[in-house]
């Protein structure tokens, strides 16, 4: 005998206090897939079928075949590296609500900026700042950027970001923890250590693309604003952007 | 779509054509997000589960098999992934606003839905989703057995066992929910 229940009343149950997903979600998700096809799945096969077609008289057994195969293929695939993206990464530092000073503007560009996807919220910014500039005609995806600074990992944005050919991504705050005072989940400079002497180490930033990272020292410490939390120590913390080495 | 149209797009997405590869998996983002979230209860860790689930999909899909559902291989994904990115556990939080949702509905229906929402908070994570599968997104059970990690057959069994274990509950208005 089949059983089954009243299908609303449980679909309710299962669904109690679901949030549906962001608009945007597919497409995103979709987007966000790197440009380049996935692993040939055939290939292992093919080289298999090639030793068995050229080289009979090699006594491999069916998982000495498939060894020689895959190892042939990580052969191949590492002597065919995809080229680096053409990428510059930029720090700089928002602070828009210095009490007891007129409102600093943000860094130029920023938020709604021709050609800027800007991951962050606002509308105050006390916090750090990337920016990433595709110089390539071709779409970018960025699979992380994460940053060290202060002795704290930041990884506090999506991964699978994808920056349009000839385009900007910045990426700040996505949280404000607290209005008064304004707290971010980005606010890098109170990652120094205490005190108005410079003693912060130098931040560094790491970007992901093609499951390969590099990391772009921040030498002028413009994200920890000098290696002190300058607005603890009577100055403002508002810096432009800068450039930085890989 | 004809079972070999399905099979033709799948031998596209395989051979790494983008475009049959989203085709495919498309569709299922949403669903897969729903999962992500039953087992994470939160919308970020959900869409994040099933951003990086896609990805492995993308990366794994040669490893698919033919006469395997991608449905089912592609939910696995995000189950896994989910797990792995877990915080809590599935309906560990009720959220008074959402009771206020439920009650859009009558009355009756209400008390029941919010018995029966206890009910299912107490159930095992696997037994939760093996009934979200089912239920919430009408999976055929030969579906969801690769996804709970079970035969059909066991997937079958564990399924009346769990509506057995809900049916106290939905017995209290029992005229009212027609049993099959």
């Amino acid at each position: 005998m089949e059983i089954g229940p009243d299908k609303p009343a449980l679909r309710d149950a299962l669904y109690e206090g679901f949030e549906p997903p962001s608009a945007e979600l597919r497409e995103r998700v979709l987007a966000s897939l790197p440009v380049a096809a996935a692993p040939a799945p055939s290939l292992v096969a093919h080289i298999i079928h090639w030793l068995q077609a050229h080289w009979p008289a090699l006594t491999l057994g069916g998982g000495g075949a498939v060894a020689v195969a895959v190892v042939i293929s990580v052969i191949l695939n590492q002597s065919a590296p995809s080229p680096p993206p053409t990428i510059e990464v930029y720090a700089a530092y928002a602070d828009t609500i210095r009490s007891g000073a007129p409102a600093a503007p943000p860094p130029s560009p920023w938020m709604g900026s021709p050609g800027v996807a800007f991951v962050g919220v606002g509308p105050d910014f006390d916090a750090g700042a990337i920016r990433i500039e595709n110089r390539s005609g071709t779409s970018v995806t960025i699979d992380r950027v994460t940053v060290d600074s202060g002795g704290q990992r930041f990884d506090i944005w999506q991964p699978g970001l994808k920056i349009a050919p000839h385009s900007t991504l910045i990426l700040t705050q996505t949280a404000v923890l607290s209005r008064a005072p304004l707290t971010t989940n980005f606010d890098t400079s109170e990652a120094n250590p205490s005190g108005c002497q410079p003693a912060g180490a130098i931040p560094i930033v790491h970007v992901s693309v093609n499951g390969t990272v590099r990391s772009y020292r921040d030498v002028n410490r413009v994200l920890n604003t000098g290696g002190l939390d300058a607005g603890n120590c009577g100055g403002a913390e508002s810096h432009g952007w800068e450039r930085l080495p890989a | 779509m004809s079972d070999a149209a399905a099979a033709d797009l799948l031998g596209r997405a395989k051979s790494g054509e983008r475009e049959a590869f989203e085709q495919l998996i498309g569709p299922l983002i949403e669903p897969g997000y729903h999962i992500a979230f039953g087992i994470m209860r939160d919308r970020y860790e959900a869409e994040d589960a099933v951003q990086e689930a896609a990805l492995t999909a993308w990366r794994k899909i040669g490893q698919l098999r033919e006469e395997s559902s991608v449905r089912s291989w592609f939910f696995k994904i995000v189950v896994n992934r989910s797990r792995m990115q877990r915080r809590g556990a599935w309906h560990s939080v009720i959220r008074l606003p959402d009771l206020d949702v439920v009650g859009r509905w009558n009355e009756e229906r209400t008390t029941r839905t919010l018995d029966l929402t206890a009910a299912v908070r107490e159930l095992a994570e696997n037994d939760r989703l093996l009934l979200f599968l089912h239920y919430g997104l009408d999976l055929p059970l030969q579906e969801v057995a690769p996804v709970v990690g079970l035969s059909p057959a066991g997937t079958k069994t564990r399924l009346y066992r769990v509506l057995k274990r809900l049916r106290p509950v939905l017995a209290e208005s029992e005229g009212s929910i027609p049993w099959k």
